[in-house]
């Protein structure tokens, strides 16, 4: 009964991975009519000695961790608060509310925020120049598009956090916050000592799954800002779709693939080690 | 025996008719109908289904829809079908269908980037041309040698250009009155005009698409480099087409040649000045950006034609006026400045409707279809039909298009054309969003496409 399943797998998983790979090992553009040339690693050497490579890490880098540092902070902050007021009336609509951006697809919800970003007549400058303050070049400044693409990632994938980590909440026994109680933990300590410490998978879970998310992140990239001004949002799947589809260039896009699949495994191996070692999840939990 | 549910009940019939009956009432309707089809048969064979793919906008679709129309009220038995697909989407299509010889397209919306990599899978059209010396005649005559001669490929045609496009400069003629502003005929006085513009009303001074979209910077500064009378590699000229050819090779790469250090110095000086949203804008908010009295002068692609539409502008529609591209530097050559674009119909090999494309393509070029091609937004690439239409303040426009087309650089025609306006676009985007020199930023320029160039076997 095994073997079928072997099978599906490795057809929807091994095969384009493989042909990925076999691509990366070649020369070929789409448009170009002659075949494809071999030409080994030679794909991978240009791909690691360009400047752009550099660039990319770096951004997907600083695009992830600061994602994922405000949206695991904020997701974890609302989900507590929410649980904690529970029972007043009106929170169900409050969490519907709050859980809505994940229903926007992102590319719809970045093209929205691109339009009110636009420095001249987009809403949020409209309001800052309200306030006699000077407008901002939110995608069109260097030093802050990165962050403003940060900002609609936060607002649209927060909500995932909040979600999971308010379901993990939910699932712990009242028991416990009464006992807590009964040992005089105000509100702070109840979620420090008590909340917290019960949806740590939780919030490991939705923290890999966001981290793994980030590092691929494109739609809303490449919507707003297709890595620019300069390369100031520049990322590593930018570099992989600008290749592949605007330069049409099969072979360093492929390559480029399987660095950020190799990338992407490595980061997410180490981290559910370091984490099982902790007894957070894995062979280590108790 | 029948149930309840075996039972549909259809209008007109109280009591309802079997599933059985349904389907033997279907099998009857069917075999008539295919008796009827069989019956039809010649008549079927003599109509004509022309499928021919494009871009939305009323410059391509507009255009092509307005002139299909015209075409099959002319032509009894020829249908026209318009395929409209995104940008991306469009040049994937292309790509894909010709390395699959399909059938399914008849003509392609064909930027001349891919002649290089996609003729030996188009139609040469040299005999279908010299089939109507007439029409031959008009179409060579009337459309720029250095224009059509991107779509050629050793001397052949592989596309009917029927569509004109180009870089070149807009401004408010109200406002540079009031101010007492030069014509923007060079980068010099843009430059000039820009501090005068900003002085008056912050950030109007000068606008462009430079953002990394597209490559916009890229075929900016490209125009600029052209203007300022530099090339991309020694074998860049005019009548190369933009391409290179694999014997001969490139020559070396002269992207830090003075005169393109001199106009990445003049673009590093505008980014200083220039409205910040350039950074990022895209055309429709540079359009914007003028029908709402924000900018005032404009480095842009011919797109803002709709601009002078009193529907599409109604504040300022006859205070826009454009020109070609500006010159700069020492020793500026009028003949030699800018970027042109635009887009013929390619016919594939596998087309089994060559002719009756052909004859379509000619129509859309032709006089006849002028003022339906023009009216539903397109731009034509016949100078004669430029200029006369040019005469007209809605589409003066015309008139910078037909000189723009002559004059500007080629796009790349080279398979790795597109890396090349990466690289362009990647470092400029530098230039003007960091603190790095312009030579520096032009020698690192050289050095990445010196190594694309070795890669390809063109250095």
């Amino acid at each position: 009964m095994l073997y079928p399943v072997v099978a599906l797998l490795a057809l929807l998983v091994a095969v384009p991975v493989i042909h990925v790979v076999v691509a990366s090992l070649y020369r070929r553009n789409l448009f170009q009519v002659r075949p494809p040339r071999w030409v080994g690693l030679e794909n991978y050497y240009y791909l690691v000695t360009s400047a752009k490579f550099e660039v990319a890490i770096l951004r997907s880098m600083s695009f992830t961790v600061t994602a994922l540092a405000v949206e695991l902070a904020l997701g974890i902050a609302l989900a507590v608060w929410v649980h904690r007021m529970r029972r007043l009336p009106g929170m169900g609509l409050l969490r519907t509310v709050l859980a809505m951006p994940i229903l926007v697809a992102p590319v719809v919800a970045a093209v929205m925020w691109r339009f009110m970003f636009q420095p001249d007549f987009g809403i949020l400058n409209h309001f800052i120049t309200g306030l006699g303050l000077p407008p901002v070049g939110w995608l069109s400044s260097p030093s802050i598009a990165l962050l403003a693409i940060v900002l609609i990632d936060v607002w649209q994938w927060t909500p995932l956090v909040f979600l999971t980590v308010l379901a993990g909440l939910h699932a712990i026994p009242p028991q416990y916050f009464e006992a807590a109680e009964l040992d005089a933990a105000g509100p702070w300590k109840q979620t420090l000592h008590v909340a917290l410490p019960q949806v740590r998978r939780v919030i490991v879970i939705v923290a890999l799954l966001r981290l793994i998310d980030l590092l691929r992140a494109f739609e809303i990239i490449v919507a707003t800002t297709q890595g620019g001004p300069g390369d100031a949002s520049y990322t590593f799947p930018v570099m992989i779709w600008e290749t592949a589809f605007v330069a049409f260039e099969i072979g360093d896009a492929a390559a480029a693939s399987v660095v950020l699949l190799v990338l992407v495994s490595v980061i997410v191996t180490l981290l559910v080690r370091a984490i099982a070692r902790q007894g957070v999840v894995g062979r280590g939990q108790g | 025996m029948s149930t309840q549910t075996d039972r549909m009940r259809f209008p007109g019939h109280a009591g309802g008719v079997s599933r059985r009956e349904v389907l033997r009432r279907g099998a009857a309707f069917g075999a008539v109908a295919a008796a009827g089809g069989l019956l039809a048969s010649p008549a079927v064979a003599q109509s004509r289904r022309i499928v021919v793919t494009t871009m939305p906008g009323p410059r391509w679709e507009g255009a092509l829809r307005a002139s299909a129309a015209a075409y099959m009220a002319r032509t009894p038995g020829t249908e026209v079908e318009i395929l409209v697909s995104p940008y991306a989407e469009h040049y994937q299509r292309i790509g894909t269908s010709l390395i699959e010889d399909s059938t399914a397209f008849d003509a392609h919306l064909f930027d001349p980037v891919l002649i290089g990599q996609s003729h030996p899978k188009l139609e040469p059209l040299t005999a279908l041309f010299d089939s109507d010396p007439g029409w031959r005649d008009y179409y060579m005559n009337g459309v720029p040698y250095f224009y059509r001669g991107s779509w050629d490929w050793d001397g052949v045609p592989y596309s009917i250009v029927h569509d004109a496009n180009c870089m070149m400069t807009w401004w408010r003629r109200d406002v540079f009155d009031a101010l007492g502003l030069a014509e923007p005929a060079s980068f010099e006085t843009i430059l000039a005009n820009a501090e005068k513009l900003n002085a008056a009303k912050a950030n109007a001074g000068f606008m462009t698409c430079a953002g990394r979209t597209q490559w916009f910077l890229g075929m900016t500064f490209t125009g600029m480099m052209h203007a300022y009378g530099g090339r991309w590699y020694e074998h860049d000229e005019m009548d190369a087409f933009g391409r290179i050819d694999p014997a001969r090779g490139s020559g070396a790469v002269t992207l830090d040649a003075p005169a393109v250090v001199e106009a990445a110095r003049m673009l590093k000086a505008l980014s200083r000045i220039w409205n910040p949203a350039s950074l990022n804008a895209l055309e429709f908010e540079n359009a914007e950006a003028f029908k709402n009295d924000i900018s005032h002068q404009q480095v842009m692609w011919s797109g803002f034609m709709t601009l002078q539409n009193p529907a599409e502008n109604p504040r300022f529609h006859d205070q826009l006026v454009s020109r070609d591209f500006p010159v700069g530097g020492a020793s500026p050559d009028p003949a030699r400045t800018g970027m042109k674009g635009g887009f013929g119909l390619a016919i594939p090999r596998a087309s089994v409707n060559k002719e009756a494309t052909f004859d379509f393509a000619k129509f859309v070029t032709s006089r006849e279809n002028a003022e339906t091609f023009i009216r539903a937004g397109g731009q034509p690439s016949n100078a004669e039909l430029l200029n006369s239409w040019g005469e007209q303040p809605q589409y003066q426009v015309f008139r910078s298009i037909a000189q723009g087309v002559a004059n500007g650089h080629h796009l790349a025609q080279f398979a790795e054309g597109p890396q090349l306006f990466q690289i362009i676009t990647q470092h400029i985007g530098d230039l003007v969003t960091t603190d790095i020199a312009a030579e520096d930023a032009c020698a690192a320029m050289k050095r990445d496409v010196e190594t694309l160039f070795r890669r390809s076997g063109y250095l």
